[in-house]
């Protein structure tokens, strides 16, 4: 896998983003292109940001606590 | 992420252990990359050693 380095560190909590702006899938694919365009990501590359997190939500204890565990 | 209230978002729970982890990295390797490389880096690699 590639890896580059040269990222910079933030010098304090200021430097933080703000709560609350996360992308809402209500708002429909226009919404959700308008910000990850916005950071570079190709259509193929939304569909696998979000594939991957819903797949771990699928499985997670955290959210689904009672899904059975073991394959029936 | 180091900082508060990133740090201690519910969403974030958990990841105090990896970061302490690679803390002992950080202080060993710190002058020659940032936490936001050794961070990212630290994933890379997860995903290569299970994949």
């Amino acid at each position: 896998m590639k890896w580059r380095p040269g990222r910079s560190d933030a010098i304090s909590s200021t430097e933080c983003t703000p709560d609350g702006r996360l992308p809402d899938a209500s708002q429909g694919e226009k919404h959700v292109r308008d910000i990850f365009y916005r950071m570079g990501f190709t259509d193929a590359e939304i569909v696998a940001l979000i594939g991957a997190h819903g797949n771990f939500l699928c499985r997670s204890n955290l959210y689904y606590p009672y899904r059975p565990r073991t394959l029936p | 992420m180091r900082f508060n209230p990133e740090s201690a978002h519910p969403a974030n729970a958990g990841l105090n252990i990896a970061r302490d982890k690679l803390e002992l990295v950080k202080q060993k390797f710190g002058d020659q990359l940032t936490y936001s490389d050794l961070w990212s880096l630290a994933g890379v690699v997860a995903v290569q050693e299970t994949v």
